[in-house]
C-alpha cells in the first residue's frame, strides 16, 4: 500500500487534490465537476492560470511542511488558494512579479488556513472561504505600492480578448449565449454561480451548473432555491438585483444556500426554511459590508455568506433541543445525496455506536412497572429511571398472599452489574420493609452506584439488607451479580430501582441512557439494539451465539474464499477483510474494487455502507446480510431500511434526489429471520433467511431473497434468489 | 311449610366411637368434590370417552414449565430444561414441552427414536441410562446428540464407533456422589468421591476422539432436600475446574438431572406432600447459588440443564374411574373397589393418592379401602382412607397422576384406557386411544398345531 503511494506523482493522489481543491468550493469531492470547474477557470486565461499556479503552491507547500495528507488530497488546504489566485490572475497583468506576488499570496492563503483553522474547529465550524478574505484584501490593498504588477484590462474589454483568442466564432458563440432569451433572474443565477470562480460569462454559469447537478441535485436544487428567494426578497424590499449582478455577489445566496440547506445540514423542508432565513442576513451583510468597505475599493466578495454560515451553524450546534429540525450532518460523507440517505436508515439503527453497551441488571424475564417519567417518583431530575419486577404467567408479581417480602418473585434474585465498573458507593444496612410500607427517611434503600466511565454511573437500590457482595473502589465486570433485589427504602413491594447518573453519590440526577443489546417479549419477540425500555415492557438481555458471532467475526487481514454458482458457470471470488487507518472494516473485493463497511458490535453485524459495482456477489452480500443478531433467537425477525442510495434505477434515482428532503418514494426494505432454532453446544448449523425488497411510492418493484447457512464456525453458504434465478456463494 | 319433600335416601353409617374425640362423629371431610377438570364435567367426560380415563391438562403443564423456567432463569443466565421422555412420552404431551423450548431426554433406543418422529433436532436430544446399543449410539453420533456416558464399557465402545464412524461424538458423563441423602444412587455412572468419574474425564480427554461437552448427574427421585442439589451442583462445578486447568477445556453445560418431587404424598409419610414438598424457587435457588459460588470460572458461564419430569407433569393429569362396587370386610371396615387399578395406576405403589369423589357428597364418611378391578391382591390404592359415603357407578377423580402412570402402566389383566388432552380453550382431544383386543392379539402368533381343540 505505501509503496503505491510513494510511486504516485510528487505526492500521493496529486490529481484528486487538484481536483477537490476545485470542487471544495462547493464542498465537493467529484471529479466529473472538478474537470468542469478546471475548464471553466480557464474561460478567462489569466484567472485560470492564477488559480491553478495558486493551487499547486499551496498544496505542495501543505505536503512538504508535512501538513494532513488527507485533508490535502480532499483539497481543504487548496481552495482557499484558489479563489485567491483566481481573483489575482483577474485582476492582474501576467508578468514575473505577478508570479512572485501570486505565488506568495498563495502561501499567505495557506498559513492564514491552517491557523484559522485552528481556531474555528475548536468550536466545531469549518473555515469556509475566510482566508481567502483574508489573503484577498490583504494582497488587493498591498499589491497597489508594488509598481511592476499592473492591472489587466481583460475583464474591460471582453469581446476583443475572445476575438484575440478563438476568432470570430467565438465571439458569435459567446453573443449568442448572452443572448438566449431567458428570464432575467435565471440569467443572473448563472452569472452568480460563475461569478464564484471570477467568470461573468453566461457560458461559465451554465457549465457550473451542469457540475454542480451533476455532483448533488440536492445541492442545485437548494441553489437555485436560495438565489430565486433573493431575488424576491430585493423585490419585496425595493432593491435593484441588477446591483447583485453586478458586484458579482449573488453567489453569497448561493453557497449559503448549499452549505446551510444541504451540505452541513441534513437536507429537509426545514433546512429551506433557514435558507429562507439566510436571505435577509445575507442582503444585510452585502449592503453594510460594501459600504464599509467601498472607501478602501475592496468588495465584500463571500463575507457574508462566511459570516452567516458560521454564525447559524454554531447555532445550530448549541441546540439542546430539536435535534432534528433540522438535524447537522454528523458523518460528512461528501454529498448532500449520502449524507441524507444515510441519515435517513441510520438515524434510528447506529445512532447508539459509540455509547458504552449496557446490558439489563438482571437474570431472566423482568417487568418495567414504572418506566422513564413514572407516574410516582421517576420526575424532574430523576426522571431516567425503571423500577423493575418479575411477573407470573397471570401477571401477578407474588406467589401466596403477597403478605411477605419472600412472597415476591424478584426478592432475592441476583442483581448484576450492567457493564464493568469501579464501585463507587456503597449503602447497606437498612432494613426491608414490611409488605405496604415505605421508608421515607432512607428513600433510596441499600444501594450500590458503579462508576463506568468518568460521568457515566449507574446505580441500583431497594437492594435486599445484607446481601451486597461488593465494596467500595471494588471492580467489578458487567454481568457480575453484585446483590439480591430487595425492599429496602421507599419500596412498599420489593422491586429494583434502577438508573444512570452523572454524579457518583447515591440519588445524583439520572442520566437519558440506553440499554444495549436487549430482547422484548410481546406477541413477536423483538430485538432492540439500543433502547430505553417501557412501561410494562417484558425484557431480557441477549445472549450472542458462538456459532454467527464467530462466522462474522472478519479479522483483518483474513481472505474469504468462495465459489461462485451461477447455473452452469463457477468462478472463484476473493474477499479480503481489511481495516482503514480510522479502524472502519470493510471486506474488499479487489477484482471489482468494491468495498463493503461493516460494524461488529458483540450482539450484533452492521453493514454499514458500500462502495463501488452492485453488480458483484459482495453487492449482494451488502444487501442479504446488512443486518445480523448472533444470537440463538428462533423466529426472531428484524426490518430495517437499507440506504437509497444503492438504489439500482440509477435514472429515477437521479430525479428521486430532487424529491428525497421532502417526499422521499424510493425504499430498500430488509428482513430477515433465523430459520433453525438451534442448540449452541454442538456448532453445527445455522441458517437464516433474508429479503430485500425495492420500492417506489410503496410499491415492491423487486425482490431478492437471500439465504444464509452458518456452519462450523463460518459462512458457508449464500445463496441469492433474484426472480427466476438463482446464485450461490459456497465457501472454498 | 305445608309440603313436606321427600329426603334424600342415605344409607346407615357405622363408625367407631373414639374416645379422644370430642365429636361422635370424628374429624369432617374437609376435601370437596371434584366434579370438573379444566372447565369439562367429569361425567361428561366418562360419558364420552369411557370410564376409566387419562385426563391431562394443557394449560397446567405449560403453567408449571413456565413457573420452573422462571424460577431458574431470574437466577442464572443460561437455562435450559429437557424434558424427561420416561415421565411422559406421548408424543402429544412431548410436544407441548417442546413448545415450550425443551429439550428430549431420552434413556432407550425407543424413547430416541420417539423424539425424533417428534421432530426434536439431533443436537437436542440428550442420550441418557445405561443401555444404549451400539446401533442407538451410531445414530445419536451421527445426529450430533449429546451422549451422557454410564459406565467404562460404553465409553470403549463409544471410541470404537467414533473412530469408525470419523465423526467426534458430543458427550458428556454421568457422575454420582454422596450429597447426604439416603440412598445414594451409585448404580448409574461414575462416582465422585472414589475418583472414577475423573478417570473417566481423563479418558475422554486423552482419547483425542470425543467432544467433552458437559457433566450429568442426577442425584435420587422424589428428592425433598434441595440442599443435596446444592452440595452435586458444587461437585460437579469443582470437576469442571478440574478440567479447565488440567486440560484448559471448558465444559459446555452441567446437567442437574431432575428428581424434583412434586406435590404427591409419598406412603409413610407423616405431612401431605404439598406441604413438605420444595418448591422449584428451592431447587432453583440451591442450584444456581452453588454453581455461582463455586470455584469453577470459565469464560462463559455453563448451560444449566435441568431434566425435572415429575415436579413438572405430575399435578397436571388425573385419572376418572367409576365405583364398582362397596363391600364390607371382616374387620368391620368398609371397601370400594374402582374399575381403575395398579394396573394403569402403577405410582399407586408409592403414592397415598389423593381421591375425591365426583359428585355432592354429605358429611358423614367412614374409613374406606379403596381397591382396583384386578383379580389380584396387591390391586389396592389407598389402604385407608377416609370416604364420604359413596354408591355404585358415583366417578372417582384420583389426583397427580402426570407422571410415570402413561409409561409405567401395564397391560395386565385388562386393557388401557383412552388419554384426553384438554387444551387451553378447554377443548378435549384424545392422545391416545384405548387398547382393543385385536391391537394385544396383533402381536400374537399361534403355531398351526394349537389353533384348534375339541
Amino acid at each position: 500500500m505505501m509503496t503505491e503511494y510513494r510511486s504516485g506523482l510528487l505526492f500521493p493522489l496529486f490529481r484528486q487534490s487538484v481536483s477537490n481543491s476545485y470542487t471544495q468550493v462547493f464542498f465537493a469531492k467529484n471529479p466529473v465537476l472538478g474537470v468542469l470547474l478546471i475548464v471553466v477557470s480557464f474561460f478567462d486565461p489569466g484567472a485560470g492560470f492564477g488559480g491553478l499556479l495558486a493551487v499547486l503552491t499551496s498544496n505542495l507547500t501543505a505536503y512538504f511542511t508535512g501538513l494532513n495528507r488527507n485533508k490535502i488530497i480532499s483539497g481543504l488546504y487548496g481552495f482557499n488558494a484558489l479563489l485567491t489566485g483566481l481573483g489575482l490572475g483577474l485582476h492582474y497583468q501576467l508578468n514575473l512579479a505577478f508570479v512572485i506576488v501570486l505565488i506568495s499570496a498563495a502561501l499567505l492563503s495557506l498559513f492564514v488556513t491552517v491557523a484559522l483553522e485552528g481556531i474555528v474547529s475548536k468550536y466545531g465550524l469549518p473555515y469556509l472561504s475566510l482566508p481567502f478574505l483574508i489573503t484577498f484584501w490583504i494582497t488587493m490593498l498591498s499589491t497597489r505600492q508594488f509598481m511592476n504588477v499592473q492591472l489587466s484590462e481583460r475583464g474591460i474589454f471582453t469581446l476583443n480578448e475572445m476575438y484575440l483568442l478563438g476568432d470570430l466564432q467565438l465571439v458569435k458563440v459567446y453573443l449568442w449565449f448572452e443572448e438566449i432569451p431567458l428570464p432575467d433572474v435565471v440569467k443572473y443565477y448563472f452569472r452568480s454561480l460563475g461569478a464564484i470562480l471570477f467568470q461573468h460569462h453566461l457560458f461559465a454559469g451554465i457549465l457550473v451548473a451542469l457540475g454542480l447537478t451533476f455532483w448533488s441535485r440536492m445541492a442545485f436544487l437548494y441553489s437555485v432555491a436560495g438565489f430565486a428567494m433573493a431575488f424576491l426578497f430585493y423585490q419585496m424590499i425595493g432593491s435593484d438585483i441588477n446591483t447583485l449582478s453586478y458586484s458579482y455577489i449573488g453567489f453569497n445566496f448561493i453557497l449559503t444556500a448549499i452549505a446551510i440547506g444541504v451540505f452541513f445540514v441534513i437536507p429537509s423542508l426545514s433546512s429551506m426554511l433557514w435558507v429562507i432565513l439566510t436571505v435577509p442576513l445575507l442582503a444585510f451583510l452585502i449592503s453594510a459590508g460594501n459600504i464599509l468597505l467601498g472607501p478602501y475599493q475592496l468588495s465584500v466578495y463571500s463575507l457574508p455568506f462566511t459570516v452567516v454560515v458560521m454564525v447559524l451553524l454554531y447555532h445550530l450546534r448549541v441546540r439542546e433541543r430539536f435535534h432534528d429540525r433540522p438535524a447537522l450532518v454528523g458523518i460528512q460523507q461528501g454529498s448532500p445525496e449520502r449524507n441524507l440517505y444515510s441519515y435517513f436508515v441510520n438515524r434510528k439503527r447506529l445512532w447508539h455506536l459509540g455509547r458504552l453497551p449496557m446490558s439489563l441488571p438482571f437474570y431472566g424475564k423482568w417487568t418495567v412497572t414504572q418506566g422513564i417519567g413514572g407516574q410516582l417518583t421517576h420526575k424532574d431530575v430523576w426522571k431516567y429511571a425503571w423500577d423493575f419486577e418479575i411477573k407470573d404467567e397471570g401477571g401477578s408479581t407474588f406467589r401466596n398472599d403477597g403478605n411477605k417480602a419472600e412472597d415476591y418473585y424478584c426478592f432475592g434474585k441476583p442483581v448484576l452489574a450492567v457493564a464493568d465498573g469501579f464501585v463507587a458507593e456503597v449503602a447497606d444496612g437498612i432494613a426491608d420493609n414490611h409488605i405496604g410500607d415505605a421508608n421515607t427517611r432512607q428513600n433510596w434503600g441499600n444501594s450500590i452506584v458503579i462508576r463506568h466511565a468518568e460521568g457515566l454511573y449507574s446505580q441500583y437500590s431497594h437492594l435486599q439488607r445484607g446481601s451486597i457482595k461488593v465494596q467500595r473502589d471494588q471492580y467489578v465486570r458487567k454481568g457480575e451479580p453484585i446483590a439480591a433485589c430487595g425492599n429496602s427504602g421507599r419500596s412498599p413491594v420489593p422491586h429494583l430501582h434502577f438508573q444512570f447518573q452523572a454524579a457518583g453519590q447515591i440519588g445524583s440526577a439520572t442520566l437519558d441512557y440506553p440499554f444495549a443489546a436487549f430482547l422484548k417479549h410481546g406477541q413477536h419477540q423483538q430485538f432492540f439494539a439500543s433502547a430505553q425500555p417501557m412501561l410494562h415492557d417484558v425484557v431480557w438481555n441477549h445472549q450472542p451465539d458462538p456459532l454467527p458471532d464467530q462466522a462474522l467475526h472478519f479479522v483483518p487481514g483474513q481472505t474469504i474464499q468462495f465459489e461462485w454458482i451461477q447455473g452452469e458457470k463457477t468462478e472463484k471470488v476473493v474477499w479480503l477483510a481489511e481495516t482503514d487507518i480510522y479502524n472502519n472494516s470493510f471486506l474488499h473485493c479487489k477484482d471489482s474494487g468494491s468495498k463493503a463497511w461493516f460494524i461488529r458490535e458483540p450482539d450484533i453485524f452492521y453493514f454499514t455502507h458500500f462502495e463501488g459495482k452492485t453488480n458483484t456477489p459482495l453487492f449482494d452480500f451488502y444487501l442479504g446480510a446488512y443486518q445480523i443478531v448472533t444470537g440463538d433467537n428462533p423466529g426472531l425477525q428484524l426490518q430495517e431500511d437499507i440506504t437509497t442510495a444503492v438504489f439500482p434505477m440509477r435514472a429515477l434515482l437521479f430525479i428521486h434526489d430532487f424529491f428525497a428532503p421532502f417526499w422521499p418514494f424510493l425504499r430498500i426494505r430488509f428482513r430477515i429471520r433465523q430459520l433453525r432454532p438451534q442448540g449452541s453446544l454442538d456448532g453445527s448449523s445455522i441458517q437464516m433467511a433474508s429479503e430485500v425488497e425495492f420500492r417506489i411510492a410503496g410499491k415492491t418493484i423487486r425482490t431478492k431473497n437471500f439465504h444464509l447457512v452458518f456452519d462450523k464456525n463460518q459462512l458457508n453458504e449464500f445463496s441469492i434468489v433474484d426472480g427466476k434465478t438463482t446464485k450461490t456463494l459456497k465457501r472454498v | 311449610m305445608t309440603m313436606t319433600s321427600k329426603k334424600t335416601y342415605e344409607r346407615p353409617v357405622i363408625k367407631k366411637l373414639e374416645n379422644n374425640m370430642p365429636n361422635k362423629f370424628g374429624t369432617r371431610t374437609i376435601f370437596e368434590p371434584i366434579s370438573h377438570l379444566e372447565g369439562q364435567a367429569v361425567n361428561d367426560l366418562i360419558a364420552k370417552y369411557g370410564s376409566p380415563l387419562f385426563v391431562i391438562s394443557e394449560r397446567k403443564i405449560r403453567k408449571n414449565f413456565r413457573k420452573a423456567r422462571q424460577a431458574f432463569e431470574t437466577r442464572y443466565p443460561r437455562v435450559q430444561f429437557a424434558w424427561s421422555y420416561k415421565t411422559n412420552y406421548l408424543d402429544a404431551v412431548c410436544n407441548i414441552y417442546h413448545q415450550e423450548g425443551s429439550w428430549a431426554e431420552v434413556v432407550s433406543g425407543f424413547e430416541y427414536d420417539k423424539a425424533i418422529r417428534n421432530g426434536v433436532q439431533g443436537n437436542k436430544i440428550i442420550f441418557n441410562g445405561p443401555d444404549k446399543s451400539e446401533t442407538d449410539l451410531r445414530k445419536a453420533i451421527t445426529n450430533h446428540s449429546l451422549i451422557h456416558i454410564d459406565h467404562l464399557d460404553e465409553l470403549y465402545m463409544l471410541q470404537d464407533i467414533a473412530r469408525n464412524l470419523n465423526i467426534r461424538p458430543k458427550v458428556a458423563i454421568r457422575v454420582n456422589m454422596d450429597t447426604g441423602v439416603y440412598p445414594t444412587w451409585d448404580r448409574f455412572g461414575f462416582n465422585y468421591e472414589n475418583g472414577q468419574a475423573w478417570d473417566a474425564l481423563n479418558k475422554i480427554l486423552f482419547s483425542g476422539m470425543m467432544d467433552l461437552v458437559g457433566l450429568h448427574t442426577h442425584i435420587g427421585t422424589f428428592m425433598l432436600s434441595p440442599s443435596a442439589y446444592a452440595v452435586a451442583a458444587s461437585k460437579l462445578a469443582h470437576l469442571a475446574q478440574s478440567v479447565l486447568t488440567k486440560y484448559n477445556h471448558e465444559i459446555k453445560y452441567i446437567d442437574m438431572g431432575g428428581g424434583f418431587a412434586s406435590q404427591n404424598t409419598l406412603k409413610g409419610s407423616y405431612l401431605p406432600g404439598s406441604d413438605i414438598s420444595p418448591s422449584f424457587d428451592d431447587f432453583a435457588e440451591a442450584i444456581t447459588t452453588a454453581l455461582m459460588n463455586s470455584d469453577y470460572r470459565p469464560k462463559n458461564p455453563p448451560l444449566l440443564i435441568l431434566e425435572t419430569g415429575r415436579a413438572l407433569i405430575d399435578d397436571a393429569a388425573w385419572l376418572v374411574s367409576t365405583v364398582l362396587a362397596n363391600k364390607r370386610l371382616s374387620d368391620g371396615r368398609r371397601s370400594t373397589i374402582l374399575n381403575a387399578g395398579v394396573n394403569i395406576l402403577f405410582t399407586a405403589f408409592w403414592y397415598d393418592h389423593k381421591i375425591t369423589p365426583a359428585q355432592p357428597f354429605t358429611s358423614y364418611t367412614e374409613d374406606t379401602a379403596i381397591y382396583g378391578p384386578l383379580c389380584m391382591n396387591i390391586d389396592v390404592l389407598r389402604e385407608s382412607v377416609t370416604m364420604p359415603l359413596l354408591n355404585k357407578d358415583d366417578h372417582m377423580v384420583i389426583h397427580h397422576v402426570g407422571a410415570y402412570n402413561m409409561t409405567q402402566w401395564m397391560q395386565f389383566i385388562t386393557l388401557r384406557p383412552k388419554v384426553v388432552l384438554i387444551d387451553e380453550q378447554n377443548k378435549v382431544h384424545v392422545i391416545r386411544n384405548n387398547e382393543s383386543i385385536d391391537n394385544i392379539r396383533s402381536l400374537e402368533h399361534v403355531p398351526d398345531h394349537l389353533l384348534n381343540f375339541e
